[in-house]
C-alpha cells in the first residue's frame, strides 16, 4: 500500500511539474527572404541560460519554468535582435528578423587581416558583391567605374576583354606603372606590362589581366587609398591597393546553395562618326583633287550613299554568359565552387572575347584552432582583336599617317569603292589607294582584312593559394604558399590580300609567354583585450615573391598556302629571327603592424615594411616604408552625447611612405639585345647600367572624416590628401657616348593633392521597399614639381605631349588655333608660316613668343589627360519583387588628343573624311574652322582644335530585375534586363571620350548593350 | 490489476475514436470565438450527433479540423473591421487626440518612418503594441496600409490579440490595433476595458459614428462605407471540403448563422 501511495505521489509530482513547464515552439526566418535562420539564439530574458537555438529549418522548441507572460529574445549575427512578449503558448511563435545595417559592427578586410571599421585609421572603401553583380560586367575594372571616390577607371578601348587603366588618386609616376596593386584572397596579383605580350607585336591591345577574375565570384572589394592602409604593401603600395575577397560558403550552412545564371544580349556601336557619302566625296574630288574618277555632276548626284564602310565593318554583336555556383558548409568546413562561361562577340567583325573560368574556395577545420584552406582559380580566356599597322612600313608608315588598324582604314575608304564585286567576291580594286596598301592592281579591303586576319590573345591561367592557420588564444600563426601561372599565346596572321600582308605575300606569327609567380607568406598575429579600455593587435610577417617569365615567338612571311594560317607558319619562305628570352625577379619582405585602441574611441595603427627588390641596383635594393595612422571616434565623447542625429563621427589622419618598383627587371644593369646581321648573330646594347637606380618613393598624408547620421541612414566619407612622389623613375636622354639613347634614372618629383567626398543615403529600408542612393566626387591636382635637368620632354607619335615642370603628367602641347584667314583680312599683320605670309583660306595660330613667325616655340600647354573631377552616382530601388538600379559615372576637365578626328579631316585624293569638312573655308562662304579644302593639312604641329574636352557623363548601367512570385518550394527565380553604356553626354567629337592613353588613334569603339538574363537559386 | 487497466484503456480509446468521428475540431481566434461557440451550440442542438471541440494552433493530431481564417480564398461567412485604440484617458490617448489621423499619419504613427525628424510628438512618444500571430489584426492592418509587419514600431506580443488590450492597459503610452469584437463589449456595445478608438480623419458621418463609439452604429457604417483608414476584410472557414461533416456545418452557418454576425462584432458579407 505504501508503494502505491509513493508511486501515486511521484506521478502526481511529475504531472504537476510537467504542467508548470511552458513549452514554446516556433520558427525564425529572414524578414526579407523568408529563409530559415539556422542557429538563431532564442532566450527567455528573465531566466539566464534558459534558451535554445533554431534547427536546420529555423524551428525551435524551448521549455521553461518561467510562467507566462514572458519575454523572448531572438538573436542572430548580422540581424537586429527582436524581443517579443509571449502571453500564451497555444500557437507557434513565428518571428522574422531584419538584417542589421550597422557600420559599427562591420569588419573590413585590410592587408594581411581584418579590422573593425570603427578602429580603422586608413581610408578604405568597400565595394560589395551586390554592386558587382548589378554591374553585369565581364571584368571587375568595368564594374568599379564610378563606385569609389578617387578611383578613376578608363577603358583602353571598347574591345571585349580589353584592359582598363585604373588610377587611385591620380598618377604618381612617368615610366613606372601607375596601376594599383591587386591582392586576390591574399595573393599579390600584379601584372607587369611586359607579361601581357609575347614580343610578337602586330596585335592591337592586350588581354585584360583582370579577365582571369570573374566578378560574380567576388564577395567584396576593398580599395585601400591612403598610406595607413597601403603601407603594409610597402614598395607596391604607392598606387593604391585593391583587395579582392572571393565568395566562401558558411560554416554550419549545411544545405548547399546552388545558383545558376544565364544572360544573353546584343551590342551595337554607341556612336557612329559622320563621314562623307559617295556623292559628297566625289564632289570634293571633282572640286579640289583632280576628279580621278572622272565624274560628271549628274553621275555624282546618282552615286548617292555609295558604300558605308563604317557600317560594313561593324555588326550587332551577340554575347552570352553561363554562371554556376555552389556554396555550402558543415560545422567544420565550408566550400564555394563556381564556373563561368562568357562568349562575347565584338561589334567589329571577327572580334570578341571568350572565357572559361573555374573557381573554388574551401576551408577545413582539421583540429580545434587548426584550419586549412585552398583557393584555386583556373581557366582560359581568348580575345580576338585587330591587327595593328604599328610595325608595318611599306612605302611609308601607315601608322604614323594615322591608319592604325583595319577599322580605321575602313573609315578612310572612299565610299565610291564597293566592298564586294558584282559576283559577290571581295573587291580588291581601289583606284584611289596608292600610298600605303596597294601593290599593282591589288589593294587592301578592310572588310576582308577583318574577316580573314587573326589577332588572338589566349591566356591559360592558374591562380592557387593554399594556407594553414593555427589559433591558440589570441595568437594566430598563418602560412601560405601560392602560385600564379599563366601561359599567354599570341597568334596573328594576315594573308597576302590583307593590308598587313600585301607587301610580304602574307605574314603570320605565334608567340608564347610562360609566367610563374610564386608567393610564400608567413605571419604571426596576436590580439588581446588588455582590459575593458585597451585592446591591441599586432602582426609580424615575412613574404617572398619570385617571378619567372620566359617567352618565345616566331614570324614568317611569303606563303604559298594560307589555308591553315598561323598553324602552318613553316609554309613561309622568309623566317624572321626568332625572339626568345627569360626574365626573373624576386621581392623579399618583412612586415609589421600594430593596432591599438583605447575605449574603442582612440585608435592608432603603426605599420612598417622592409622590401628587398631584385629590380634595383645592388646597393639600393632595400627599401623601408613606415606609416602611422590615428583615428578618433568622436561620437563616443560625452560632449556629443546629446547630438541625437549623429551616430558616427570619426576623424582620421595618416602619414607615411610607400614605394613603386614596377619597372622592367634589368633596368639597373647593362644589357644587350640579340639579333641577326648579315646571316650571323649580332648583339646591340639595349641598356646601360645605373648603379644608383632605386625606389620611387611616395610620401603621403591624409586627413579624413567619416560621418553617420540619422541611424546611419546617411553616411558621409570625406578625405583630403597630399602625395609627393620623389626619385621619380624617369627615362632620361643620354649622350652618344653611353651607347644607348636613354636610361632609367631617379629624377624629379610629382605631387598629387586632392579631396574626395562620398555620400550613401538609405532613403527607405524596409522589407519590401528600399531605396538607396550613393554618390561620390573626387578632385585631384597633379603636378610635376621637379624634373632635374630633363625638363620639357616631348612625347607621342605626333609630339603631342610634354613632361614639364609645373604641369601635370600627360599634358598636351601644341599651337593655339586662331581661325582661318578671311578674304579681306590684313595679312601683313599675321605671323608667317614656313616663311610665307598666310593667304585667305589658310590656318592662323597664336604667335606665342611674338617673334612674327609660327614655329615649334609657339606651342603651349593645351590641357592634360588628368581630370579635375571624377564622379559617380548610383541608385537602387526595390519594391516587393521588383528591383531597379542605375549607375552613372563621369569626369570633368580632362582632354583627349583626337588624332583620328585630325586624320579624318585631312583632305586628299585617297581617303574619306568627316562631314565637318563641309565647313572648310571657301571664298564664297567663308568659314572659320577648317582651311580651304585643297590646302595641305594637318599642320606640322598639333593644335587645340584636336585636343578636345573629354569631360563626360555616362549612364553605365540600368537594370530592371523581377523575382518571380513562386511558391517557397520552388527555386528563387529572377529575370532581368540590363542596359549597359546607354547614354554618354560629352562634347568630345570622337567615338568615346574614355581613352586611357589620352590619344585617340582610332581605338576600338565602345558599344551599347542590352542584356536579358535569369538567375535561379536552389 | 493489469487486466483492469487494460480494459479501461481500451474503452477510453474506443470512446475517443467514436467521439472523434463526429467531432469537429475548431481552431478559432478569440475575436470570433464567441460567435463560433454560439454557432456550434446551436448546431449541436439541432444536430446532436455532432460534437465540437476547440483546439489550439499547435494541435496537429485532431480530426475534422475547421480553421477560422481571414484569407479571402476561404469559405467566407462574415467580415471583420480593425481600428486603432488606446486606453481612454491615457497619455497615449491624449497625445493622439489633437488631430485626426488619415492613412498617411497612421503609417507614420505605427510604422518605422524614414524621416524621423518629421515625426510628431505623438509619433515619437507612443508605444506601439502589435500581435505576432498569423490571424492578428496587426497583420491585416499592415497589409491594408501597404506596410510590412516587420516595419511596425514598438513591441510584439505573441498570443491572441486579446492580450494586446492587456498590454496597453499596463502602459499609459500604449497604442494598438484590434478587431471590433476585441475592442467592444458585446453586451454593452461600448468599448471594453475603457478603450478608446483613436480619432480618424473620416467624413462627417464617419467621425460622428466613431466619436459615439457604439458598436452597432460602427458596423452599420462600415457595411455601407469604405475608408482608407479602416481595414475591412473577410472571415471564413478553411477546411477539407470533401469532409461532409464539416461541409454540413459550414452550409448551416452560411444560411442560419448569417444573422448573428452583428451581435458578435462582425460585419455581414456584402
Amino acid at each position: 500500500m505504501k508503494k502505491i501511495i509513493l508511486t501515486s505521489v511521484l506521478i502526481l509530482t511529475a504531472v504537476l511539474a510537467a504542467q508548470s513547464q511552458v513549452v514554446l515552439t516556433g520558427r525564425i526566418t529572414d524578414a526579407a527572404t523568408d529563409e530559415p535562420l539556422i542557429g538563431a539564439q532564442v532566450v527567455v530574458t528573465s531566466a539566464k541560460g534558459n534558451g535554445t537555438a533554431t534547427d536546420l529549418d529555423g524551428n525551435f522548441r524551448l521549455e521553461t519554468k518561467v510562467s507566462l507572460p514572458l519575454t523572448l529574445s531572438v538573436e542572430y549575427i548580422g540581424y537586429r535582435t527582436e524581443e517579443i512578449d509571449v502571453y500564451d503558448d497555444s500557437e507557434p511563435i513565428d518571428i522574422q528578423l531584419t538584417e542589421e545595417v550597422n557600420t559599427l559592427s562591420e569588419v573590413v578586410i585590410i592587408g594581411y587581416g581584418t579590422q573593425k571599421r570603427t578602429q580603422l585609421t586608413g581610408s578604405v572603401t568597400t565595394v560589395s558583391a551586390d554592386i558587382l553583380e548589378n554591374s553585369r560586367q565581364a571584368t571587375i575594372d568595368a564594374a568599379l567605374s564610378g563606385q569609389v571616390s578617387g578611383l578613376n577607371v578608363t577603358a583602353s578601348s571598347g574591345q571585349p576583354g580589353a584592359e582598363s587603366h585604373i588610377r587611385i588618386r591620380g598618377g604618381n609616376s612617368v615610366n613606372a606603372s601607375n596601376e594599383p596593386l591587386y591582392v586576390v584572397d591574399g595573393f599579390i596579383y600584379f601584372k607587369d606590362a611586359a607579361t601581357g605580350s609575347t614580343g610578337l607585336g602586330a596585335i592591337e591591345g592586350s588581354l585584360n589581366p583582370l579577365a582571369t577574375i570573374n566578378p560574380n565570384d567576388i564577395e567584396s572589394i576593398e580599395v585601400l587609398k591612403d598610406v595607413s592602409a597601403t603601407a603594409i604593401y610597402g614598395s607596391r603600395g604607392a598606387n593604391g591597393v585593391i583587395l579582392i575577397t572571393t565568395k566562401k560558403g558558411s560554416l554550419g550552412q549545411e544545405k548547399s546553395e546552388i545558383n545558376y545564371g544565364y544572360s544573353i544580349g546584343v551590342s551595337r556601336i554607341a556612336k557612329k562618326l559622320e563621314l562623307f557619302d559617295a556623292s559628297q566625296w566625289a564632289k570634293i574630288q571633282k572640286d579640289y583633287f583632280g576628279n580621278k574618277g572622272g565624274y560628271t555632276d549628274e553621275q555624282i548626284a546618282a552615286l548617292g550613299q555609295g558604300t558605308d564602310w563604317q557600317d560594313a565593318v561593324l555588326r550587332d554583336a551577340v554575347q552570352q554568359t553561363h554562371e554556376l555556383s555552389i556554396t555550402g558548409g558543415t560545422q567544420k568546413n565550408r566550400y564555394a565552387f563556381s564556373f563561368n562561361y562568357t562568349d562575347q562577340d565584338g561589334i567589329i567583325l571577327n572580334s570578341g572575347f571568350e572565357r572559361y573560368n573555374f573557381h573554388t574556395n574551401t576551408e577545413w577545420e582539421l583540429k580545434k584552432g587548426l584550419n586549412f584552406g585552398l583557393n584555386v582559380t583556373f581557366g582560359r580566356s581568348k580575345q580576338s582583336g585587330l591587327t595593328t599597322t604599328e610595325s608595318q612600313i611599306f612605302n611609308s608608315s601607315p601608322y604614323s599617317a594615322g591608319i592604325t588598324n583595319s577599322f580605321v582604314y575602313a573609315l578612310l575608304m572612299p565610299p565610291v569603292v564597293p566592298v564586294y564585286n558584282a559576283d559577290g567576291s571581295y573587291n580588291f580594286n581601289n583606284p584611289y589607294e596608292y600610298a600605303y596598301f596597294a601593290i599593282g592592281s591589288h589593294s587592301a579591303n578592310p572588310v576582308y582584312d577583318l574577316e580573314e586576319s587573326v589577332a588572338d590573345n589566349i591566356n591559360n591561367y592558374l591562380l592557387s593559394n593554399v594556407w594553414a592557420s593555427y589559433r591558440l588564444g589570441g595568437l594566430t600563426l598563418k602560412a601560405s604558399v601560392g602560385l600564379n601561372s599563366e601561359k599567354l599565346t599570341q597568334e596573328y596572321f594576315s594573308g597576302a590580300y590583307t593590308s598587313l600582308g600585301l607587301a610580304t605575300q602574307g605574314i603570320g606569327g605565334v608567340g608564347n609567354r610562360q609566367t610563374d609567380v610564386w608567393q610564400q607568406e608567413y605571419t604571426a598575429s596576436y590580439a588581446i583585450d588588455i582590459n575593458d579600455s585597451n585592446s591591441l593587435d599586432a602582426l609580424v610577417g615575412y613574404t617572398r615573391q619570385t617571378q619567372t617569365s620566359t617567352y618565345s615567338s616566331i614570324r614568317t612571311n611569303h606563303y604559298t598556302n594560307e589555308a591553315l594560317k598561323q598553324y602552318n607558319l613553316g609554309d613561309g619562305s622568309n623566317i624572321y629571327t626568332p625572339n626568345t628570352g627569360i626574365s626573373e625577379s624576386s621581392l623579399n619582405s618583412f612586415l609589421a603592424r600594430v593596432n591599438y585602441s583605447y575605449l574603442d574611441r582612440y585608435n592608432a595603427t603603426a605599420t612598417f615594411r622592409a622590401d628587398n627588390s631584385s629590380r634595383f641596383a645592388k646597393s639600393h635594393r632595400w627599401g623601408y616604408f613606415p606609416s602611422l595612422g590615428l583615428s578618433w571616434n568622436a561620437e563616443k565623447e560625452h560632449f556629443l552625447s546629446s547630438a541625437y542625429d549623429l551616430d558616427y563621427l570619426k576623424v582620421r589622419a595618416s602619414a607615411g611612405l610607400v614605394g613603386n618598383q614596377e619597372i622592367s627587371d634589368y633596368a639597373f644593369t647593362t644589357s644587350y639585345a640579340t639579333g641577326s646581321y648579315a646571316g650571323s648573330s649580332s648583339y646591340a646594347k639595349k641598356n646601360t647600367a645605373n648603379d644608383n637606380l632605386r625606389w620611387e618613393t611616395t610620401a603621403s598624408y591624409n586627413v579624413g572624416v567619416d560621418l553617420g547620421l540619422w541611424h546611419n541612414k546617411v553616411s558621409i566619407v570625406t578625405d583630403v590628401y597630399f602625395k609627393k612622389t620623389s626619385d621619380l623613375l624617369l627615362v632620361v636622354p643620354l649622350g652618344f657616348s653611353a651607347g644607348v639613347s636613354t636610361q632609367l634614372q631617379n629624377v624629379g618629383n610629382v605631387v598629387n593633392k586632392g579631396a574626395e567626398l562620398s555620400v550613401n543615403w538609405n532613403l527607405i529600408s524596409r522589407k519590401r521597399k528600399s531605396w538607396s542612393i550613393s554618390a561620390n566626387i573626387a578632385y585631384n591636382d597633379n603636378e610635376i614639381t621637379d624634373m632635374g635637368v630633363t625638363d620639357n620632354v616631348i612625347q607621342g607619335s605626333d609630339n603631342q605631349q610634354i613632361l614639364r615642370r609645373g604641369e601635370p603628367l600627360g599634358s598636351f602641347y601644341g599651337l593655339v588655333f586662331k581661325g582661318i584667314v578671311q578674304k579681306d583680312e590684313d595679312v601683313s599683320q599675321l605671323p608667317t608660316v614656313n616663311g610665307l605670309t598666310p593667304k585667305a583660306g589658310d590656318l592662323k595660330f597664336e604667335d606665342y613668343d611674338g617673334n612674327g613667325r609660327i614655329d615649334g616655340n609657339d606651342r603651349q600647354i593645351l590641357g592634360s589627360v588628368q581630370p579635375k573631377f571624377i564622379y559617380g552616382f548610383s541608385t537602387k530601388y526595390s519594391w516587393r519583387n521588383l528591383d531597379l538600379s542605375a549607375s552613372f559615372s563621369g569626369s570633368y576637365g580632362n582632354k583627349v588628343y583626337n588624332a583620328l578626328g585630325r586624320r579624318l579631316e585631312l583632305t586628299g585624293d585617297s581617303y574619306n573624311v568627316l562631314t565637318t569638312v563641309h565647313d572648310s573655308w571657301t571664298p564664297e562662304n567663308g568659314g572659320n574652322t577648317l582651311p580651304l579644302a585643297s590646302n595641305p593639312r594637318p599642320f606640322s604641329y598639333i593644335d587645340d582644335r584636336y585636343v578636345q574636352d573629354a569631360s563626360y557623363l555616362k549612364l553605365r548601367n540600368v537594370t530592371v530585375s523581377y523575382r518571380l512570385p513562386l511558391d517557397k518550394d520552388f527555386p528563387t527565380v529572377h529575370i532581368y534586363v540590363t542596359g549597359l553604356n546607354l547614354l554618354t553626354l560629352t562634347r568630345y567629337k570622337g567615338y568615346d571620350p574614355e581613352v586611357s592613353s589620352g590619344t585617340d588613334s582610332g581605338a576600338y569603339p565602345s558599344a551599347r548593350t542590352i542584356l536579358f538574363g535569369t538567375n535561379i537559386s536552389f | 490489476m493489469k487486466k483492469i487497466v487494460y480494459t479501461i484503456a481500451v474503452l477510453l480509446g474506443l470512446n475517443a475514436n467514436a467521439q472523434e468521428i463526429n467531432t469537429i475540431s475548431l481552431r478559432v481566434p478569440e475575436f470570433a470565438r464567441p460567435l463560433v461557440e454560439d454557432l456550434a451550440r446551436e448546431y449541436h442542438e439541432s444536430h446532436s450527433q455532432v460534437e465540437f471541440q476547440f483546439i489550439s494552433a499547435k494541435t496537429q493530431d485532431a480530426q475534422n479540423i475547421l480553421t477560422l481564417t481571414t484569407d479571402e480564398q476561404a469559405v467566407n461567412f462574415a467580415r471583420y473591421a480593425v481600428l486603432p485604440v488606446a486606453v481612454q484617458g491615457s497619455e497615449a490617448a491624449k497625445l493622439t487626440s489633437s488631430r485626426r489621423l488619415n492613412a498617411r499619419k497612421l503609417r507614420s504613427l505605427f510604422f518605422v518612418n524614414d524621416n524621423e525628424e518629421e515625426q510628431t510628438k505623438a509619433e515619437q512618444k507612443v508605444h506601439i503594441y502589435t500581435g505576432n500571430s498569423q490571424l492578428s489584426a496587426s497583420r491585416v492592418y499592415a497589409s491594408y496600409l501597404n506596410e510590412e509587419v516587420t516595419d511596425y514600431k514598438g513591441k510584439k506580443i505573441s498570443g491572441d490579440d486579446t492580450y494586446l488590450t492587456a498590454a496597453i492597459s499596463r502602459d499609459p503610452l500604449g497604442v494598438t490595433v484590434n478587431y471590433l469584437s476585441n475592442i467592444f463589449d458585446l453586451e454593452s456595445r461600448t468599448p471594453a476595458s475603457s478603450l478608446t478608438v483613436l480619432p480618424l480623419d473620416l467624413d462627417k458621418q464617419g467621425r460622428q459614428v466613431l466619436d459615439a463609439a457604439n458598436l452597432d452604429a460602427i458596423i452599420s457604417l462600415l457595411e455601407e462605407q469604405t475608408y482608407d483608414e479602416i481595414p475591412v476584410g473577410t472571415v471564413g472557414f478553411s477546411y477539407d471540403q470533401t469532409n461532409r461533416l464539416i461541409n454540413d456545418f459550414v452550409c448551416w452557418v452560411l444560411t442560419a448563422g448569417a444573422d448573428q454576425m452583428h451581435r458578435y462584432g462582425l460585419l455581414a458579407l456584402k
